[in-house]
């Protein structure tokens, strides 16, 4: 086998086993790198083929290797990450604090307490101290039902404004290209106070909307 | 030999190679190869672990008109080969014990 055959095959191989440009490319120039300097010493093209063994076979173990590393490299940093001074089974990990528990609705104020900070995001859990006082999350209370009444009554306003200035921006440009025919100046000035009137009325829009979902992202959170 | 014991010997056959003084690919293969089986896939995997562990640095320099990949030994890579020196220590006096 020709060595530009050899080194074509491995091109293809290495693709094939998912590498990267760049990690191919790596490859490759190692591969190149070793023939001229054997070539150099005195090979022939046919014993350094021979000696580099089967396309297939180089890519599958660069391939591995590279797996390899990277479980390492989980493993590493599955290790320094958090904080954990006790290690438990099952995926959890438990740490101690002095920070007081506080489950979704209330407030508690207590000692320290082993609260669990597990990585599959499951909910927190623990227990409230039976002598510790309970203080009521404002999410659910009535301050808190008026504050969403009220933040809600602005959205729509800001919704109904941002959609009432887009519109009459649309209504502004339709109309500056009637004007065309008269004045290429007022035509100008018409079609900048209307994309003006749209841009901001879009803005106002966009952020009514993302208030709204705030708005609701907190009942939600207070319901939980 | 076992694979897992000649990677892990190989690891430190490279790191000794370079210890003195910056070596190549085929210099390093050329000089490991009297003692124990090695070749160019044997030698890539290693050379990217040692990379990237940082016990080995690496340069690309112009010969004959072309690049060539020279690795020289961290104090990381120094720190590895004097454990590997205790490793081997230690294998040599196992040794001894089955011999008797």
């Amino acid at each position: 086998m020709r060595k530009s055959t050899w080194m074509a095959q491995l091109e293809r191989a290495l693709s094939r086993e998912g590498m990267t440009g760049t990690e191919k490319r790596t490859v490759l120039n190692y591969y190149e790198e070793m023939y001229q300097d054997r070539f150099d010493d005195g090979a022939s093209e046919e014993d350094i083929i021979k000696e580099f063994g089967f396309p297939e076979d180089v890519a599958q173990s660069v391939r591995e290797e590279s797996d390899e590393r990277s479980r390492r490299d989980n493993a590493r940093s599955d290790f320094s990450r958090g904080d954990f001074k006790n290690k438990v089974g099952c995926g959890a990990v438990y740490e101690e604090t002095a920070e007081t528990f506080a489950p979704r609705n209330y407030e508690v104020e207590s000692q320290a307490y082993f609260r669990p900070t597990p990585r599959y995001a499951a909910p927190d859990v623990g227990s409230v101290s039976p002598n510790s006082k309970v203080v009521k999350n404002d999410r659910t209370s009535a301050v808190g039902i008026v504050k969403t009444v009220f933040f809600i009554l602005i959205a729509i306003t800001l919704f109904a404004t941002g959609f009432g200035l887009a519109a009459a921006g649309i209504a502004v440009i339709i109309a500056a290209f009637a004007t065309i025919a008269f004045s290429a100046g007022i035509w100008l000035i018409a079609l900048g106070i209307g994309l003006m009137l749209t841009a901001v009325g879009c803005v106002l829009f966009a952020a009514a909307i993302k208030l709204i979902r705030s708005v609701f992202k907190s009942a939600e959170g207070g319901a939980k | 030999m076992d694979s897992q014991l000649k990677k892990g010997l190989l690891e430190g056959c490279v790191l000794a190679t370079i210890r003195d003084e910056e070596s190549y690919g085929y210099k390093i293969i050329s000089q490991i190869s009297p003692y124990v089986e090695i070749s160019e896939s044997t030698l890539y995997p290693i050379l990217k672990r040692l990379e990237s562990s940082g016990a080995v640095s690496v340069k690309n320099r112009l010969y004959n008109g072309r690049l060539r990949k020279y690795y020289r030994i961290t104090d990381i890579g120094r720190e590895r080969l004097k454990e590997f020196y205790r490793d081997m220590e230690q294998m040599l006096s196992i040794y001894r014990f089955l011999q008797n």
